[in-house]
């Protein structure tokens, strides 16, 4: 696509620098309930968003709409935001010519799938599935194909092109035994379809699922802890976003001053990973600065907050490639987290802690847990661990305490990586007394 | 740019003709163009004014229990008959439905005294300013604020294979106002969001400096306040937000998404008993200007007022056209969805608990120990098994019948189907407060509501130790 009208636009009412950034995006999804195709999606769209300085304040717009009225429209636009827009600065909007890392987020092979093959792979899922155990009822299967092209220049030179896709694997399952009802989901990111394990994947969801059948409660109480991969994932996750030197700068983060000292276990080092070969990968954040890979935890030691180009300038750094769109605003945050692994085996794992609580959901991570305090107290199902091994499920328990707290009472990271849905590459991790609420 | 007619009814009719050439029994076109502007100050600067505008359309076929469905940015004649005929070769049963044209277009027009563009940006910022002033002069332990509106214009145009051509504007505007409050390491926020289905005249309808006073207050209250203790206890829900409990606990589990598919615990209980006599609980999306109200829902039917629950029985649950061909049950006018991009489904509008006999008092009185939560978060729930959690950022404990002290951080969790039959006092004081609902159809405004009611014997999570 030519953007010349809007940057000649641009240019003539006085907007300068200018950026604009255009995706074309398209979907195909199949949804089956039990082994029948229910949904069928197929779409295509795209979205433009220019952003520029006016007087020295900073306006933006977004839109759906890519007609010969869209130019006018967006510079009328950026115009009236940026009346009251906040402080702007040419620096804000980087040079052309940069190095970028080439990346590989487009895969020919899935370009070329036909949908009859996704619907084939959905049914023999389901299938699989339901002949597994008797006791599951219902299975609900969606896959999801996503592919984007993005175009992203500014009047500094700029120009930046990236495309990728990536398909996703998602099943559901509800099993019955009389008249308990238990739930869960597994997911795959898949980038090569033949390298997908149908079995493992139908083996490890079934599995989940009934080994949760004949829960008990539990009593209140504090407990070892071990956190499978997807809880470990969800709390890092959050308790990254505090490096944001956006809340550190507005007071808002648990890490302020805290740069160079030791925050968390020795035990801990987290790697923000925008260049590890995932589908999560970015040559360049939203501002179009080249991303690289950058330790922020090591050993417990805070090494970086994340920056963007505006945060830098006001610390007087150089920006992380951390600025990412957030509504309207690009602020600092993480890419892919990367858990380093442990050398301890997962099952080794459980037997130090010997007596203890294995948990394998989080819920209510929304509103559960404030990001600026690391105060949480979030549902929670798992198993009892007894004598070093898995035993009984616990449905429903509610687990309680301080992110700082908690992350510095670390006993073991296992070596069982796994690249979760939040875009966390962690291990299982085992934490020391922990509130637990049940009976 | 909103008055002008999105779609013209020619092209709209060629759509949908294309779209059943191929066997689908159903076709439905929707497009969709929503300008939404936001103001808001915060970190004492005017730290956002933007705006964006959301514009496409969707088709939707069905057969049968089959639903195929796509949508695009591009309206052009060519790109939507392309999108139809793509759509329409997933089937092929050979029959063939044709559409001579559509009825009447009902048209659903806000209730609207002030419309956005009636005031400027500086008009609402010296509004907001007012609210922001109080909330620093409030307390030195006041950190940070957020004071703003959100606007949206929105105008649906809905055309089906019934004949149905449906045109509905919407228009919401919403108050925000937050403080973040920090003493020795602890931070601690205080919120309020009024907003409906309304314009400007919000601002005259909210005391905007009472309201951020008041959200100043709960955030320095509560950096000195003990952190909830965990365990078994009688919780006191209390009113407008308090209704997030049986938004996530009961709500979710009885749309047609989850009861169509049997993954819900109240699949195939209609006529039953599943709450407590004191229940009666209500799905209603025609309430005047309320933030989950329109006049149409996202399939063009009217919205209805839905009774869910009549004293404790359960008589209907809300339904849309795809899943109540699975239910055999007729349209309850709450099919939803954020945007064109999203396949509607059964939604949530605006619910609540309708008011009983106890007064507040007299349910604080018959409390020998236990939580009363006076402010919340939000909350999440797992339909097929009702297990729900759900937050409440400000609560008391309540002693011998009296309020004793506040706690803060409080995580109820639960089975829905036993809360419902464990509320044994429902006060008479009904509030609704608003929200945004994130599920299947994307993150759509609604309202929750109850009065103050009891709760026996709830799991109650909290890091202050057992009790």
């Amino acid at each position: 696509m030519k953007f010349d009208k809007y940057f000649e636009l641009a240019k003539e009412r006085g907007i300068e620098p200018f950026e604009l950034k255009f995706v074309s995006n398209s979907k195909l999804s199949i949804n089956l309930y039990q082994q029948e195709v229910e949904q069928y999606t197929s779409a295509q769209d795209h979205s433009i968003t220019g952003r520029g300085i006016y007087e020295g304040k900073l306006g933006s717009f977004s839109t759906g709409m890519v007609n010969s009225s869209t130019p006018a429209l967006m510079i009328d636009q950026i115009l009236k935001n940026a009346k009251y827009g906040i402080q702007g600065h040419p620096e804000f909007f980087i040079e052309g010519g940069q190095k970028y890392t080439r990346i590989r987020n487009f895969h020919k092979d899935l370009k070329s799938v036909n949908p009859s093959r996704l619907i084939e792979l959905g049914k023999s899922l389901a299938k699989k599935i339901q002949e597994k155990d008797s006791r599951i009822e219902v299975v609900s299967t969606s896959i999801e194909l996503h592919e984007s092209v993005e175009q992203f220049e500014n009047s500094k030179g700029l120009k930046l092109k990236d495309h990728s896709n990536y398909l996703i694997v998602s099943s559901g399952v509800q099993a019955r035994n009389n008249q308990e009802v238990v739930s869960q989901d597994n997911y795959a990111f898949i980038t090569d379809l033949s390298d997908f394990d149908e079995d493992k994947f139908v083996d490890e969801l079934v599995l989940k699922t009934v080994k949760q059948f004949n829960g008990e409660k539990i009593q209140s109480g504090k407990y070892d802890v071990v956190l499978n991969n997807e809880s470990a994932a969800v709390l890092i996750d959050v308790l990254s976003s505090q490096l944001s030197a956006y809340a550190v700068e507005h007071h808002l983060s648990l890490f302020e001053g805290k740069e160079g000292q030791k925050v968390l276990s020795n035990k801990l080092t987290v790697t923000d990973k925008p260049l590890a070969k995932t589908i999560f990968d970015h040559a360049y954040d939203d501002e179009g600065t080249p991303c690289s890979n950058h330790t922020l935890i090591e050993k417990g030691v805070l090494k970086t907050y994340i920056y963007d180009l505006e945060t830098a300038k006001k610390f007087n750094k150089q920006t992380t490639g951390n600025g990412h769109q957030s509504g309207s605003k690009i602020v600092p945050s993480t890419n892919l987290l990367e858990v380093k692994k442990g050398r301890l085996s997962f099952e080794e794992v459980l037997k130090r802690v010997n007596n203890g609580i294995y948990i394998t959901s989080l819920a209510g991570i929304g509103t559960g847990i404030n990001p600026t305090s690391g105060d949480y107290s979030l549902q929670a199902s798992g198993y009892y661990i007894a004598d070093g091994k898995l035993s009984t499920p616990i449905p429903l328990m509610t687990i309680a305490g301080n992110l700082l707290t908690d992350f510095n009472k670390i006993k073991d990271i296992a070596s069982d990586s796994k690249l979760t849905i939040e875009g966390v590459l962690t291990p299982s991790i085992s934490l020391r007394k922990l509130s637990i609420s049940g009976e | 740019m909103l008055n002008k007619p999105l779609i013209g009814k020619s092209l709209a009719l060629k759509v949908i003709n294309e779209a059943l050439k191929s066997g689908a029994d159903f076709a439905e076109l929707y497009v969709q163009s929503k300008f939404n502007h936001s103001v808001s100050l915060a970190h004492k600067r005017v730290d956002n004014c933007s705006s964006s505008l959301v514009y496409g359309a969707s088709i939707r076929l069905m057969e049968g229990t089959k639903c195929v469905f796509g949508y695009t940015s591009d309206l052009t004649s060519a790109s939507l008959l392309k999108l139809a005929s793509d759509l329409a070769s997933s089937f092929s049963s050979g029959k063939k439905l044709e559409l001579n044209g559509f009825d009447r277009p009902l048209i659903g027009k806000p209730k609207v005294k002030i419309y956005h563009e009636e005031k400027s940006d500086e008009e609402i910022i010296s509004y907001l300013k007012k609210g922001e002033d109080v909330i620093y002069k409030y307390s030195p332990n006041i950190v940070d604020c957020t004071c703003g509106i959100i606007e949206s214009d929105e105008k649906v145009e809905i055309f089906n294979s019934e004949k149905k051509h449906v045109l509905d504007r919407r228009v919401r505007t919403r108050l925000v106002c937050s403080a973040v409050a920090s003493k020795d390491n602890i931070f601690q926020t205080g919120f309020e969001g009024p907003g409906g289905s309304l314009g400007l005249e919000l601002l005259d309808q909210v005391d905007y400096v009472k309201l951020a006073e008041g959200v100043a207050k709960d955030a320095v209250d509560l950096l000195s306040a003990p952190e909830c203790p965990s365990g078994k206890m009688d919780v006191i829900i209390g009113n407008s937000f308090g209704g997030v409990l049986f938004h996530e606990a009961c709500g979710h589990p009885l749309e047609g998404t989850s009861i169509s598919h049997n993954t819900s615990v109240f699949s195939g209980k209609l006529n039953e008993k599943i709450a407590s006599d004191v229940v009666t609980a209500i799905d209603d999306g025609t309430i005047s200007n309320a933030w989950g109200s329109s006049a149409y829902d996202d399939e063009g039917n009217k919205t209805t007022k839905n009774v869910l629950i009549k004293d404790g029985v359960l008589v209907n649950y809300m339904v849309d056209r795809f899943d109540g061909r699975r239910m055999n049950m007729p349209s309850t006018g709450s099919c939803r969805r954020q945007s064109y991009k999203y396949l509607p489904t059964t939604r949530m509008t605006n619910t609540y608990i309708a008011n009983g006999k106890s007064s507040v008092e007299d349910i604080i009185k018959n409390t020998e120990f236990g939580l009363y939560c006076v402010s919340f978060s939000g909350g999440s729930v797992d339909p097929s098994t009702d297990k729900f959690n759900f937050t409440a950022s400000k609560a008391y404990i309540v002693k011998n019948g009296k309020i004793d002290h506040l706690v803060r951080d409080a995580t109820l969790i639960g089975y829905g189907y036993e809360v419902l039959k464990n509320i044994d006092m429902v006060g008479n004081d009904l509030k609704r407060g608003q929200g945004m609902c994130g599920a299947a159809s994307g993150s759509i405004p609604v309202e929750v509501g109850q009065p103050t009611l009891r709760v026996k014997n709830m799991t109650v999570g909290g890091r202050g130790g057992n009790l």
